[in-house]
């Protein structure tokens, strides 16, 4: 029978200036933040033409102005049921995007009204998922289209990364809901 | 016909002595006496030359002892010793401790003009001595290196070294006026000239440079009846004599290796900078470089660091370290000795937040090894990983994988602002998982304080390490957590579970350079 005690971590000793180099055990913190805590800050869109339902997105920037876009877990699709997602919006499908080189030439334009995703939900009302920012299309998460229920993780449930000019990055934060003042609106519910 | 002949049409035209071997082929030891040498070849160089020929000039030679139509006066004694009294007044010269120097001699176009025409006057002459394709002369710069390097050796008592790895000293020299006398040369081939005139930014703006002169100009190369139409064959008589222009004198660029620890995880490997605005004080290249560059009498700003490959600023860099070189210009010695390399690394262990090892000079040919192993070489890492559940058996043996495996790497949104959008395949070659014995005592040590305190949240049976061995270029944090589903497989997605890395150490770069040397204790026994 194989044990726990088989698998006891045994650690070389480091010595700096003569004394123990301290171990990598020191640095365990078992509430070290998320990965999204870590890194990113939330931030919120609320569609200005959006009717009584509610079509929050989520916006993860990255702390080098990455943005991932995705939906807040209050989007009315989740309270549905989601039942896919399809980046061909019509009369493009963003799969087709490409981008090369550094300065990800060639890369889609995103205004913050351009749809990047339809989500449908299960009683087959579709609502647009959109890039809530300015930018160029770096990607789309098509791993949603074969799994639709990573949409409601955190992360995971990215929709689409866009890479905004680094001159617009203030700009664009400014112009989404911070975290902050979206739960103190109570619109998370 | 023979050597005798030559000689004294050489003189005739107004070659000197040292000019004159030259032409007849002299080999290298023969310039440290001229007169001697030139009596072996059967030259009796008193004699006066041929009168029906060299009269005229032999009359301008008298005027001007020191004077040549080759060398422009550059071996006459005057000029020699101004240039060694001028290396020896040189306040720079003493800053160097390096033990061997080299000269070398940068001379004006117009010696090479010159060169030109007594080379077509020579073949018309002497045709069966002479061709279109081989050198005349032994090379004028050959000749004055040759003439001046034991001296100054002697004097500076150092060696002379071919190889650049001790002091340069530059010669410049220059000849008032040299343009005037090159005009000419726009009429022996003006397409060449006016080339350079339509596109002058493609040539630096330089109407003729040596080089340029070399490739376009030589017997075998143009018209010489054009050539000697335009300019003077034989050369005429100079009216003045080279001039040194300046001296400069360099140190040998010096490349000093070694392998670093990176012990803390607050520090970035080179001078972070953002938005202009420095992020950390230190760095890793800094501390290294501060306590190397003094002894090479270098200002740290000038050395360059390189290493193979790089860590993030919270990832410390363990076991033996990672190969390091160090571009030293302009050093003022080119020797590390054992006992001064132990030193820095004493002083560098001081700081507790580097450590360096290994430290010796290497050759420049040897930094390509640096390179290499950036690329192709195998990473072993250590990893402090928290799971949402405590570790059971099953996910050990999940974790323990000793089946080489490839995985599919998104560029990290970390690095996506300044990196192109790419899937790279990376090999992991081995995982290793392990527990830390310590856990169970201390859970419920844990457990006990836990009932007093809410805030204590440590709950170490959450925490596994590990080790893993990967192709070079691997995204450790991001093959750990997936990174939303971007690295493929990765530790998550392998053991269908959530797992997040809290900390993370290099521990070994598979690259065996510089090679191991104990300077250490040498410098504390």
């Amino acid at each position: 029978m194989t044990e726990l005690s088989d698998f006891y971590f045994e650690e070389e000793k480091e010595l700096v200036d003569g004394l123990k180099c301290p171990s990598i055990l020191c640095d365990f913190d078992a509430n070290c933040p998320s990965v999204v805590d870590r890194y990113y800050t939330r931030y919120y869109y609320r569609k200005s033409d959006s009717t009584q339902e509610n079509e929050d997105h989520l916006i993860l920037i990255h702390s080098n102005r990455v943005c991932l876009v995705g939906l807040a877990p209050s989007h009315i699709a989740f309270a549905k049921g989601i039942q896919s997602v399809d980046f061909n919006i019509g009369n493009i499908d963003r799969r087709q995007n490409h981008c090369s080189g550094k300065s990800k030439k060639g890369a889609m334009n995103l205004q913050p009204s351009s749809a990047v995703a339809i989500v449908t939900c299960t009683d087959g009302t579709q609502y647009k998922i959109v890039a809530c920012v300015t930018g160029k299309l770096i990607e789309v998460n098509e791993r949603l289209m074969k799994n639709p229920g990573l949409l409601a993780k955190e992360g995971d449930g990215y929709v689409a990364i866009c890479l905004p000019k680094i001159e617009n990055a203030d700009v664009i934060k400014q112009s989404l809901i911070s975290e902050e003042l979206y739960k103190s609106q109570g619109a998370a519910n | 016909m023979s050597k005798s002949d030559i000689f004294n049409y050489l003189n005739g035209i107004g070659c000197c002595n040292t000019c004159s071997l030259r032409y007849l082929n002299g080999r290298f030891n023969n310039y440290l006496n001229v007169e001697k040498s030139l009596l072996v070849h059967g030259i009796d160089f008193e004699t006066p030359p041929n009168k029906s020929e060299g009269e005229p000039s032999a009359k301008r030679l008298k005027q001007n002892e020191d004077m040549c139509v080759a060398c422009l006066g550059l071996f006459s004694s005057s000029c020699l010793d101004n240039v060694l009294e001028q290396v020896f007044q040189s306040r720079d010269i003493k800053l160097y401790e390096n033990e061997t120097v080299l000269t070398s001699v940068s001379l004006p176009i117009i010696v090479s003009l010159r060169r030109l025409s007594i080379w077509v006057a020579l073949n018309e002459k002497f045709p069966k001595y002479f061709s279109s394709t081989d050198p005349p002369d032994v090379s004028i710069k050959d000749v004055v290196k040759l003439i001046l390097n034991p001296k100054i050796c002697e004097k500076l008592n150092k060696t002379l070294e071919l190889n650049q790895s001790g002091i340069m000293i530059n010669l410049f020299f220059e000849y008032p006026e040299e343009s005037e006398e090159l005009k000419p040369l726009w009429e022996v081939k003006p397409e060449l000239i006016a080339e350079r005139c339509a596109t002058p930014r493609k040539f630096n703006r330089e109407m003729m440079t040596r080089a340029a002169f070399e490739k376009h100009f030589n017997p075998s190369k143009m018209n010489v009846h054009t050539y000697a139409k335009h300019v003077p064959v034989p050369p005429t008589f100079p009216k003045k004599q080279l001039k040194l222009d300046k001296i400069t004198i360099n140190g040998p660029t010096v490349f000093v290796a070694g392998r670093y620890r990176k012990l803390s995880r607050s520090l970035s490997q080179t001078p972070w900078i953002l938005k202009g605005k420095r992020m950390m004080e230190e760095s890793v290249s800094e501390i290294i470089v501060e306590n190397v560059a003094e002894f090479f009498g270098v200002c740290p700003e000038n050395v360059i660091f390189s290493s193979s490959g790089r860590e993030d600023v919270d990832v410390r860099c363990l076991g033996k370290g990672r190969p390091f070189v160090l571009e030293i210009p302009d050093a003022r010695k080119s020797v590390l000795p054992q006992s001064a390399a132990g030193v820095m690394e004493a002083v560098v262990e001081k700081t507790h937040k580097v450590s360096i090892r290994n430290l010796q000079t290497v050759k420049r040919e040897e930094l390509t090894h640096i390179k290499q192993g950036e690329e192709n070489k195998k990473k072993a890492y250590r990893a402090l990983c928290v799971t949402n559940k405590p570790v059971t058996v099953e996910l050990l043996k999940k974790l323990n994988i000793s089946q080489e495996f490839t995985t599919d790497q998104i560029t990290p949104v970390r690095v996506l602002h300044r990196r192109p959008l790419r899937i790279r395949q990376r090999k992991i070659y081995q995982i290793k998982g392990a527990i830390s014995k310590g856990d169970y005592i201390i859970q419920v040590m844990l457990f006990v304080v836990k009932l007093f305190s809410h805030s204590c949240g440590v709950d170490d049976h959450r925490m596994i390490i590990l080790d893993i061995i990967t192709e070079a270029g691997t995204y450790i944090k991001e093959l750990v957590h997936g990174e939303f589903g971007r690295t493929s497989p990765s530790i998550c997605s392998i053991i269908g579970q959530w797992i997040d890395i809290v900390a993370l150490d290099v521990m070994k770069i598979d690259l065996e350079w510089p090679p191991e040397v104990n300077n250490f204790t040498h410098c504390s026994s």
